[in-house]
């Protein structure tokens, strides 16, 4: 059950939209939005293959610039 | 309420990620106690780009259970792209080699390391007693460690009496490395990643940076979100990632860059937009050789013979090219490129150039480069901070490694060369031996080596942490002629590849943190990683490898180094060659601290920013302002580089320019990023990226499947019309991760003369429905 921690870069202005997307995605909680574009994310997945899914479905909103991690804790996967 | 493990291992996430978006304040407290228990962490450069990210690595039971962007990482200031998931993820697939193979008819056989290492050594030794030490060759890489380098060259060149030393970078940078050298004398750039922070214009040539360098990407993005100023403009033949954040796209024709560029100059020139005194002071011109072969024919050696120019005849020479002229070459409209010669003149925009693939991976790779600087020294936008050209490579040690050691068929370490007596002779003096050990004749280039691999000059190649077999163009040619054993090939990787499966023998290697190690990224900053975490099996290191085959050939006094110090000797040893160079490293401790030192490293242990300039480079005075030092006269070399067409371009037959690339989730043969299955899920293999309006004439809908053919192959592949990126008319563009689709069958092996890089974005293709 890998964990990680993401920050999402969205135009600025559209941080509030981009969190309320990024809570639909199963295995995001949204941890804060920051002014000048940015969401900072925690991604608890069941597997690291899930969180590249999870990291390229964030990539894919909208507005969203870019995703990048911060963090990344796999100890208890296989 | 008590907190549980997984509590505080989502706060530890969410306090990096709150610290590396600068909001440090608002992380959760929880997360001061979250200090993760039984994790060692240590510092390393990434494996993957030549971005060169500072990552830690969590180390529990001797596992990496944990990675992280470094928060005092200059480079990335503590994030990592999408890439970094697979950093620990890359080290585990299941397949990892872990013990080595002999062939044995068609089968790889298991066998001890003195089993492999004698039969390698047996089979160098026969070729060499019977056909002299050119006869054998070993061909490694830009993810080479320093060391790794360093050791390679050291026996091939000094010990075997062989320049057979080549890296895959030849494949990626080497334009970049001979316009440096022509230019400037010295390779590698004046300016560094800062002027991504500071400039306020930066026109990136060919350049998909969202999706090659999304870390430095995201700082130019940084930048342009802080600065209204900032503008991005993206010349290319395909839009990309990198498109949606531009403020201008400018598609052009394949080869277009060539007219474009000149045209740009012949505005420079015409409109006056040019800077006499900075003109006057450090810039000398000259013209080179013009209509060079294409290097489609073995053993070509086309020679450059340089002359020089006064200012008054080399504006003569730019007359023609006028914007008119270039438009019918490039497609960008004549008032574009007016407007663009104004952008690179305006006294009041700190103009930066970027490039990567698109110019160098060209049959005129390196006059592209030459031209690039053309803009830059005419109108002085040089040497200045936020202000520079900037070359972006490939891979974490392309520069640090291949560069810098010298791994290449030509190269001494510290900007030298094995035609130079006295560069021979420096480096026998370091290296104690005999400076007639070292051949004054060029080693066999990239192609030539698999060429006289097909021809049966080249008897023994030990690939080294590269994967030629899928990445080199005409691949066709060259896999037949391994797959007829024409010659003995070591392959030294981590997981199967497309390279073992026509390998002799092929021996388990460590990878990253398995061992000890040197990169050096794109900016001149070398990093240093200690080993964290023992390689599994029977895995040893490449320099390892090299030294026990040293021993074999009796070689073994190369390598004196002690077994506690053996790498602050040998980092010594090496250093002594950048002492005095203008590329100065550090003494070996230093680095442990630190993030990376971008060279020359100055007395006082302090790095340089930018080179050849009085405020920060050691090697100019005060009060001297800018001086290219290294260039003969310090004055930088302005080129007359015409325009001449591709190798190959579309005719009736096969009318689709065809150009190959990266993407975001894979890195290169996708040998590392290929094993994580999600990733292959998410992106399951090439498709073949068309114009829509291409296809409905053709009749073809998304994802129909459609063979692709060049004169050389013919593979089928899904045509994607909706995908992140979409050539221009005219224009189809796939990617050469996908083991299971050799694209590389389908390019063309012509290459730069003066460089010897191949043209990877352009040959000529037909399509048709499968």
């Amino acid at each position: 059950m890998p964990i990680s921690g993401v920050v999402v870069t969205c135009r600025p202005g559209q941080e509030q939209k981009v969190a309320v997307q990024a809570r639909l995605v199963p295995g995001v909680e949204v941890h804060g939005v920051l002014p000048e574009g940015r969401v900072v994310i925690v991604v608890d997945a069941a597997s690291v293959e899930a969180e590249v899914d999870i990291a390229s479905q964030l990539e894919r909103l909208d507005a969203v610039i870019s995703v990048q991690i911060a963090y990344h804790n796999f100890e208890d996967t296989p | 309420m008590e907190l549980t493990r997984r509590d505080f291992l989502k706060a530890s996430a969410a306090a990096a990620a709150f610290a590396a978006a600068g909001a440090s304040g608002l992380a959760p407290r929880t997360a001061q106690a979250a200090d993760e228990k039984g994790i060692t962490w240590g510092k390393a450069p990434c494996r993957y780009c030549g971005v060169g990210c500072c990552v830690l690595v969590g180390v529990k039971d001797g596992k990496i259970v944990a990675t992280k962007g470094d928060p005092a990482g200059p480079v990335n200031k503590g994030l990592n792209c999408i890439k970094g998931y697979f950093l620990g993820k890359a080290l585990y697939g299941k397949d990892r080699l872990t013990h080595p193979l002999i062939r044995k008819g068609n089968k790889m056989v298991k066998a001890s390391w003195d089993e492999a290492l004698n039969l390698i050594a047996s089979k160098y030794q026969e070729a060499i007693t019977t056909h002299g030490p050119d006869s054998v060759g070993i061909y490694g890489s830009g993810q080479w460690t320093v060391f790794e380098g360093y050791t390679a060259v050291k026996l091939f060149k000094g010990g075997i009496g062989t320049n057979n030393v080549e890296p895959n970078a030849r494949l990626c940078m080497a334009s970049a490395v001979v316009a440096y050298m022509n230019t400037f004398g010295s390779d590698e750039p004046m300016g560094c990643y800062d002027d991504l922070d500071l400039g306020d214009t930066y026109i990136l040539w060919g350049a998909n940076m969202a999706e090659a360098h999304p870390v430095l990407f995201s700082r130019l993005i940084d930048n342009k979100l802080k600065n209204p100023k900032v503008r991005l403009i993206d010349i290319a033949t395909r839009k990309t990632r990198t498109t949606q954040m531009a403020d201008e796209y400018i598609p052009m024709v394949p080869q277009g860059d060539l007219a474009a560029l000149n045209a740009i100059v012949h505005v420079i020139l015409r409109d006056k937009l040019y800077d006499e005194a900075f003109v006057k002071q450090h810039v000398s011109f000259k013209r080179g050789t013009e209509n060079q072969p294409y290097g489609l024919k073995d053993k070509e050696a086309p020679k450059e013979e340089p002359k020089n120019l006064s200012f008054e005849e080399f504006k003569e020479l730019m007359k023609p090219m006028t914007p008119e002229w270039a438009e019918k070459l490039s497609g960008i409209p004549a008032a574009t490129i007016v407007k663009l010669a104004h952008i690179y003149g305006d006294k009041n925009r700190k103009v930066n150039s970027l490039w990567t693939m698109g110019v160098n991976q060209h049959v005129r790779g390196v006059w592209v480069n030459n031209l690039i600087y053309n803009v830059h020294l005419l109108t002085g936008k040089i040497g200045k901070k936020g202000e520079n050209p900037l070359s972006l490579t490939g891979q974490p040690s392309a520069c640090g490694t291949a560069r810098e050691v010298g791994t290449f068929a030509h190269r001494l370490p510290a900007d030298m060369v094995v035609m130079n007596e006295a560069h021979r002779k420096k480096t026998a003096e370091i290296w104690g031996i005999d400076p007639k050990k070292i051949s004054p004749k060029m080693g066999l280039h990239t192609i030539e080596m698999y060429r006289a691999l097909d021809r049966g000059e080249l008897k023994c190649l030990w690939i080294q942490c590269t994967n030629p077999f899928q990445s080199i163009p005409n691949l066709n040619r060259y896999r037949k002629a391994a797959n007829g054993r024409k010659a003995f090939i070591v392959v030294s990787d981590i997981y199967p590849t497309r390279s073992t499966e026509v390998a002799d023998v092929i021996l388990p290697s460590a990878t990253w943190v398995e061992k000890e190690g040197v990169f050096g990224n794109t900016e001149r900053r070398t990093q240093h990683w200690f080993k964290m975490i023992n390689p599994p099996g029977e895995a040893r290191e490449d320099t390892w490898q090299l030294i026990e085959f040293a021993k074999r050939l009796g070689l073994g006094h190369l390598f004196p180094y002690s077994e506690k110090h053996f790498y602050k000797e040998m980092w010594e040893e090496y250093r002594r060659f950048t002492i005095g160079s203008g590329k100065d490293l550090a003494p070996y401790e230093t680095y442990h601290k630190v993030r990376g030192l971008r060279w020359p490293v100055k007395a006082d242990g302090k790095e340089t920013r930018w080179r050849y300039v009085d405020f920060d480079d050691p090697y100019v005075k005060k009060g001297e302002g800018l001086k290219f030092y290294k260039a003969p006269g310090h004055k930088a070399n302005v080129w007359f580089r015409p325009y001449e067409p591709a190798a190959e371009a579309p005719d009736r037959e096969y009318p689709f320019w065809f150009c190959t690339g990266r993407l975001l989730e894979h890195w290169h043969t996708a040998t590392m990023t290929g094993r994580v299955p999600e990733l292959m899920r998410a992106m399951p293999g090439a498709t073949l990226e068309m114009h829509p309006d291409d296809a409905k004439r053709m009749g073809i809908k998304n994802r129909d499947k459609v063979r692709v053919s060049s004169r050389r192959g013919s593979i089928v592949l899904p045509a994607e019309l909706n995908g992140r990126g979409k050539p221009e008319k005219g224009n189809v563009f796939t990617t050469f991760f996908d083991e299971t689709k050799l694209i590389n069958e389908l390019c063309i092996d012509a290459f730069d003369p003066l460089s010897k890089e191949p043209d990877f974005k352009k040959c000529a293709v037909k399509i048709e429905k499968a």
